[in-house]
């Protein structure tokens, strides 16, 4: 072991320790944001899984129905005259907390004599003994953990309230729930037992359930048990397992999940390219040192050895340190995941990350290859140190500059390489690996764009700004061995930048000329629903009736939407009214308005475009819908474009519906106005119309305006993941700078002694670092433009099913520009400042 | 007067939910504290003495707040292979009966009534022991009682008259490996206890029960034990209470017989003992002798001996091996030897019924009977999980 | 006395797209054990590239290189490495210690590269440093030291492994006079003494006056090859 040796490379990060600090710092910036956004994935499914688990206990099977769930003389049916004692029925439903709106309880409403092969953990322990004949007795007696009561401020016998479908529902506490181990108890967070009549009463749905949970063994008595069943189920309800409902719901999330993956994976590119330039400006900086030791007779293994442990160390602290940082971040990313989830997919209510093993392996694993990746580069040049009186720093510029050239054609390739994949191959990683090879095709082009882009402005900047510009202009091309990395850094952030603002941008427009076509209606009315996109909750009975009544109104549109489980995911089933004025709200991908609506009201329906792209379905196919009165396959007869929901729509007229289903319901209405009719005169008057209903009444204006709020929040996760890529880019290009302006303290003490003045060093390395940002900015719009296409028309596509508009915003390349120019500014003040102060003397004598 | 005190309104339900699995159980059930219907405002109590008339008495009294039908019997195949069964469905309202009518968007489920029944079958040829519990409530007609037709059931268990007089019923119970299908002959006039069907437990008005009995109703049928069927003929005796009431503090269990003698003579007895040791005043029987004569016994006319010891392997408990009853005012003098020596039921509460038979003389004649026995409160003590 | 170097017939040339550039014209040159031989030249008469063909750092296109009786030349890179780690000694003009490492950190690193460690490095780096008169800075950093100070730790750390031969690049051009002439005096005793061969790079006269014999470089050719300069 040369102690010595060793000891010569590795006291050197403690002489400039803000280097590798920085270098540190990047990684586990980067590897953070990739294991945040995967622990809160992660978190998120987690818990949904354990909520179902806990609140599926030991099923085996489960009977299930539709949208009015399952009557309930079927439960008397199957546990007295078949005999099946092992079944329990549930009736479930959600609820929010009065002062905290965005957290959401889910309530289960079981029968406690049925329950205990189920689900023991939800019955009060022994020693309990008053809680669970209240159950049975006290209207509105509720079991939950201590924790969830403490989260409530429910005390034992005490009335408190949540809030039930916009309504306020008192509840007394009449026991808690206390399991023996953590995980069990965790699982029952947010969870409301309540007996089974109480839960029908609360969420109204007497009269019905919501499932009967079943164990069947799984041997020849239990296939005799199955085909028994079979004879006594009524159609439309049908015999599934646990297993299959909770993954055809979990599954909602995958592209949603994937998207996220990807973008956090991007701010561990960055990180990567900054461990590259720090052990690249380590190499640059060392050569010195390299090339005597070279001298002394140290070998070029022993010399990558040296620069590869460095290396590693700075990878492992970073990555250690990121994975401490992720875990903080993931706490919270995780409300942001979470709502968005809520919002758009199914409900889910999880207040805390589950640490799991996958995530943080997952982290550590791409952080150190990453990492490694990175230093394979800067390790080698290290090698090639050399001797020391052989070296000279110019010639081995040279040799960089000549391979500008070669890297700039290379990079090309890979640009066109990536875009062919994205173009060719419909298979979501497959963009995701042809995305990546743009980026980082585009990062190697970054060198000879910035010879370039110097090259034509250094005239007009020595006419516009003077010597010193000249200088700076030089400057650039001359320390482009240690400039290029940086700025291709910052480059790259810029771009995702860019390409993030176009795709929200086209996202935007897209929808909302979507919804000025599609929504036509002067005033919506509709139940409150606990997540944005859930519109099951059905109108109190007698709101239509009373809303058609209504003087002043054309007509009263009705709908019906309810979700359709499917053998794969949930399908959004709407059913409405649809005259010929609503026929030209209707953007169609395929099919010919002329013969749709003639099918559509015989016998035909009409299906999304993110339907028909994933299930590949066109016009003229079937749709195999699951109805109360069994299977039926209903003919294809137009596909729309629809931007409300990527999980796929099918419509058929309300009419229709009605006769398949036993489901008199209604979700909302579209009330018509004539025109010039106040609309927001109507909303008042609907409302009062009902002073003790809770009903969602609003105009169609702001019916747009929430649309649109609930698409930015949804993108508030992708807005923050690519602030924190910028935030590991500039902490990058800040390092990469300072390092680089530091290590020419020498020439800059010359360029003092023969006569500038501090004033004019500052503008000289600020130009410096100012003309990088320039580059950066000017390479990233075509790139980040690039980027934007992919993300537009390939991935989203293929991720979501959606045709976009593209959405040209200038002012998005102008604030790009910007951003690059005044982050690489802003980077170049601590090294300024630091240059400026040096007294010549003493820079001279350094060595 | 039957296992009235296994009733509760709350305790042995929470318990129940949780023990329907192999839980343990973890509940410390002493006879006390079982019977802790605190709350007594809306019931009817067993204060003064009542008109019966049956069918219509065979069927639930909602305004009490507990109430069984429990089955006994002693039955034999051609063979001779001899088995006993028990069967009973207990009743426990969960609150008290409103006048008013419930809610419009009231729910089937919130039934007012909370059911439980114990089934229990003895083959005494291979010495085996079968019991079983269920839980319910009046919900969705998934348990109940009604006097016409006359049917009291839980889930699929159920008493069901065949005949609209309820002369006849028939008992369907399976569960594991037993199942019985049998035929009681219900037409005997029914006994009344106590005093003209007010049987006092405790000092203190309404701390008493409406208690009759139809002691020997001929029985044919079926049992199955493990898959073998058998045809079998025999005597079953049911018992019938309901109340509102309380046991005393200082009570802490009883031995309870219902005997057929072969003389046709039909006995039950009850000893209620207590804390110290000593029996209970309160505690008696009645006789019906072959004509139909009945004629009640105090504390006084009754002498129940315990003979021997029997220490049940499953919780401990120490119960009697056999009894000794001397009735001098009748002239018996016999001796009572449970069939199986475990019949003890490992439920929610741990008590011993079973399968007896009975030998001795009457009036220095030798006579013989079968019957069963129930003995409660000797496991109170400790739990066994 | 053995031969340490032995040049013979050397040539080093350089083809820069299709014109070549020669350096070195068949070079003959030879330094006995003991022997301090000063090489002159100006600037771009291939000093440098000679001394590199020496040490081992680069290779000569043609002739053969014999240092210490082994033909350097055949060598691989990696060989050459070893070769030079074991027989070289190097003194730089800018003395080129490593900053992160104290004095006797930095004699001790030739040791350790040849297998020396533990209680007989130290001793002998310490021994090392005593000749040099630095035995009392041993664990000082060295930016705190003079330039003379420097140059003295450079000539421990360049004899410290008992080198055949010595290779000195202006081993006085960073100096005062006085200062120089103390590290010749070191260089050329220390050499002499222990039969190593010293080669010294200059273009000043004393360094020139301090050697054995002087070999003037002019354009790739050696010219000279006298005693007693007359510059």
């Amino acid at each position: 072991m040369m102690r010595v040796l060793w000891l010569s490379t590795l006291r050197w990060p403690l002489r400039r320790p803000w280097q590798a600090l920085l270098a540190i710092v990047g990684v586990a910036m980067g590897v953070a944001v990739v294991i945040a956004i995967d622990i809160a994935n992660e978190s998120a499914r987690r818990a949904f899984l354990l909520s179902t688990a806990t609140v599926t206990g030991r099923a085996t099977d489960q009977l299930t129905g539709g949208p009015n769930g399952i009557p309930e003389a079927v439960f008397r049916r199957i546990r007295v005259d078949v005999g099946l004692r092992e079944s329990a029925p549930v009736v479930e439903g959600y609820a929010t907390s009065v002062t905290t709106p965005t957290h959401t309880l889910q309530i289960l409403g079981i029968d406690p004599f049925s329950e205990a092969p189920f689900r023991s953990e939800l019955t009060p322990s022994g020693g309990l003994r008053d809680g669970l004949a209240q159950l049975l007795t006290q209207p509105d007696a509720v079991l939950m953990s201590r924790a969830t009561a403490t989260m409530l401020g429910a005390t034992l016998g005490q009335p408190f309230a949540v809030t039930i479908a916009g309504a306020r529902q008192p509840m007394v506490l009449v026991g808690l729930l206390e399991t023996g181990d953590a995980a069990t108890q965790r699982a029952l967070d947010d969870l409301l037992i309540t007996d089974i009549g109480v839960a029908q009463h609360w969420l109204g749905k007497v009269g019905q359930l919501d499932r009967i949970d079943l164990i069947i063994p799984a041997d020849a008595r239990g296939a005799a048990v199955r085909t028994q069943l079979a004879t006594v189920l009524p159609p439309g309800v049908r015999l599934t397992t646990p297993t299959q409902r909770a993954q055809s719901t979990t599954e909602m999330t995958a592209s949603f999940e994937i998207n996220l993956n990807a973008l956090s994976l991007l701010a561990l590119v960055v990180g990567m390219f900054l461990i590259y330039n720090t052990m690249t400006f380590a190499v640059v900086q060392r050569r010195p040192l390299l090339g005597t030791l070279r001298c002394l007779g140290v070998s070029q293994g022993e010399i990558a050895r040296l620069m590869l442990v460095e290396g590693s160390v700075i990878a492992v602290l970073g990555t250690a340190l990121g994975i401490a940082l992720g875990i903080g971040l993931a706490q919270l990313l995780l409300g942001l995941v979470a709502r968005t989830i809520n919002d758009i997919y199914f409900v889910v209510t999880v207040n805390t990350i589950t640490l799991t093993f996958w995530p943080l392996f997952k982290g550590v694993v791409l952080g150190l290859l990453a990492s490694l990746v990175a230093l394979a580069i800067p390790t080698w040049e290290a090698a090639r140190t050399p001797p020391r009186t052989v070296l000279r720093r110019s010639s081995y510029e040279e040799q960089t500059r000549r391979l500008v050239p070669i890297l700039g054609w290379l990079g090309l390739v890979l640009m066109l390489f990536g875009g062919v994949v994205m173009w060719q191959i419909p298979f979501i990683l497959a963009s995701y690996v042809g995305l990546l090879a743009l980026t980082l095709g585009a990062a190697m082009v970054t060198p000879i764009a910035t010879v370039a882009v110097m090259a034509a402005i250094r005239p007009l900047a020595v006419r516009l700004f003077g010597l010193i510009a000249g200088m700076a202009v030089r400057d650039v091309v001359t320390s482009l061995s240690r400039t290029a990395v940086a700025v291709a850094a910052l480059m790259i952030a810029v771009a995702v930048t860019i390409a993030v603002g176009l795709m929200v941008a086209s996202f935007r427009l897209t929808v909302v000329d979507w919804l000025t076509t599609t929504i036509r209606a002067d005033v919506f009315v509709s139940a409150p629903a606990i997540t944005a996109n859930r519109l099951d909750t059905p109108l109190p009975a007698g709101v239509y009736e009373k809303v058609a009544a209504l003087p002043g109104i054309d007509r009263v549109r009705r709908y019906r939407s309810t979700m359709l489980p499917t053998d794969t995911t949930p399908v959004l089933q709407i059913a409405l009214d649809v005259t010929e004025a609503d026929h030209a709200a209707f953007l169609w991908a395929e099919g010919d308005p002329a013969q749709i609506w003639p099918a559509f009201n015989r016998d035909a329906i009409i299906i999304s475009e993110p339907l028909a792209l994933r299930h590949r379905l066109h016009v003229g196919d079937t749709f195999m819908m699951r109805t109360d009165r069994g299977d039926v396959a209903m003919p294809i007869v137009g596909v729309f474009y629809d931007y409300g929901t990527e999980l796929g729509v099918v419509m058929q007229p309300i009419e229709r519906y009605q006769q398949f289903f036993d489901d008199p319901h209604l979700s909302s209405l579209g009330v018509y106005l004539p025109t010039d009719a106040d609309s927001e005169a109507m909303v008042t008057t609907i409302r009062d119309q009902f002073p003790t209903t809770a009903l969602m009444v609003r105009s169609n204006r702001t019916l747009r305006e929430s649309s649109v709020a609930i698409l930015d929040r949804t993108f508030a996760i992708t807005n923050v993941l690519q602030l924190l890529a910028t935030i590991v880019a500039f902490v990058g290009i800040f390092a990469a700078l300072t390092a680089m302006q530091l290590e020419r303290v020498r020439e800059f003490g010359m360029l003092r002694a023969i006569g500038l003045d501090p004033r004019q060093l500052w503008q000289l390395v600020l130009s410096e670092t100012g003309l990088m940002g320039l580059v950066a900015g000017l390479v990233a719009l075509p790139v980040g433009t690039a980027m934007a296409w992919a993300l537009i028309f390939v991935i989203n596509r293929i991720s979501f099913g959606w045709t976009l508009q593209f959405a040209f915003e200038p002012h998005i390349y102008l604030n790009a520009l910007i951003t690059a120019i005044v982050a690489a500014l802003l980077a170049g003040i601590v090294p300024a400042w630091r240059i400026a102060r040096i007294a010549p003397a003493l820079a001279l004598r350094e060595e | 007067m039957k296992s009235w005190w296994i009733w509760l309104s709350c305790v042995w339900l929470c318990v129940a939910c949780g023990a329907q699995t192999a839980a343990p159980l973890q509940t410390q059930l002493t006879l006390a504290e079982s019977l802790n219907r605190t709350d007594m405002t809306g019931f009817l109590r067993a204060d003064k003495p009542r008109q019966f008339s049956f069918p219509a008495d065979h069927g639930p009294h909602e305004g009490y707040a507990v109430e069984w039908w429990y089955y006994t019997g002693n039955l034999r195949d051609d063979a001779g292979r001899e088995f006993g069964y028990q069967f009973t469905i207990f009743r426990s309202a969960l609150r008290a009966p409103t006048p008013t009518a419930s809610a419009a968007t009231q729910s089937a489920w919130r039934g007012a009534t909370a059911y439980m029944a114990h089934l229990a079958v003895t083959a005494v040829a291979d010495q085996q022991f079968f019991a079983y519990e269920r839980f319910n409530r009046d919900a969705l007609g998934l348990a109940g009682a009604q006097a016409a037709p006359f049917k009291v059931w839980l889930d699929d268990w159920q008493v069901v008259s065949t005949t609209p007089d309820a002369s006849q019923l028939q008992l369907r119970a399976s569960q594991g490996v037993v199942a019985l299908d049998l035929q009681l002959d219900n037409s005997m006039t029914p006994v009344l206890q106590g005093n003209a069907g007010l049987s006092q437990k405790s000092a203190g008005v309404g701390n008493a029960s409406y208690y009759y009995s139809v002691p020997r109703m001929p029985t044919t049928g079926t049992l199955t034990i493990a898959g073998q069927a058998y045809q079998v003929t025999g005597t079953s005796w049911m018992d019938r209470e309901w109340s509102t009431s309380a046991l005393a503090a200082d009570q802490v269990g009883w031995d309870w017989f219902a005997v057929h003698l072969d003389d046709g003579s039909d006995v039950m007895l009850y000893h209620l003992r207590r804390r110290d040791g000593s029996i209970d005043p309160y505690s008696g029987g009645s006789w019906r002798d072959a004509d139909g004569k009945i004629t009640p016994l105090t504390s006084a006319d009754i002498v129940l001996q315990p003979v021997g010891q029997w220490t049940s392997p499953h919780t401990g408990a120490i119960y009697p091996a056999s009894w000794q009853i001397t009735i001098a005012r009748m002239g018996l003098d016999v001796t009572v030897t449970p069939l199986v020596a475990d019949q003890e039921l490992l439920v929610t509460v741990r008590y011993w019924e079973g399968a007896v038979a009975v030998k001795g003389q009457r009036d220095t004649q030798p006579i013989q009977g079968q019957g069963y026995l129930e003995m409660t409160g000797y496991a109170d003590g400790g739990t066994r999980p | 006395m053995s031969m340490i170097v032995e040049l013979r017939n050397v040539e080093k040339w350089y083809d820069e797209g299709t014109t070549r550039r020669q350096v070195l014209h068949g070079v003959d040159m030879h330094i006995q054990a003991g022997e301090r031989v000063a090489l002159v030249g100006k600037s771009g008469s291939g000093k440098s590239s000679l001394l590199n063909i020496i040490s081992g750092i680069d290779y000569a296109n043609a002739g053969d290189v014999i240092i210490g009786g082994s033909d350097i030349n055949q060598l691989s890179e990696a060989a050459r490495t070893q070769f030079r780690r074991k027989h070289v000694g190097f003194v730089f003009q800018f003395f080129n210690l490593v900053p992160t490492l104290t004095v006797l950190e930095n004699v001790l690193l030739p040791l350790e590269l040849n297998g020396v460690m533990g209680a007989t490095a130290h001793t002998r780096a310490m021994q090392m440093l005593d000749q040099v008169g630095l035995a009392d800075r041993a664990s000082t950093a060295p930016d705190r030291l003079s330039g003379g100070e420097q140059q003295r730790v450079a000539v421990a750390r360049a004899l410290v492994h008992d080198p055949l031969l010595v290779l000195a690049d202006e081993p006085t051009g960073n100096l005062d006079s006085d200062t120089g002439e103390q590290i010749l005096q070191l260089l050329t005793h220390l050499t002499g003494a222990a039969g190593r061969a010293l080669l010294m790079v200059t273009h000043s006269r004393e360094v020139a006056a301090s050697a054995d014999r002087v070999v003037r470089i002019q354009a790739g050719h050696l010219v000279d090859d006298s005693t007693g300069v007359q510059l």
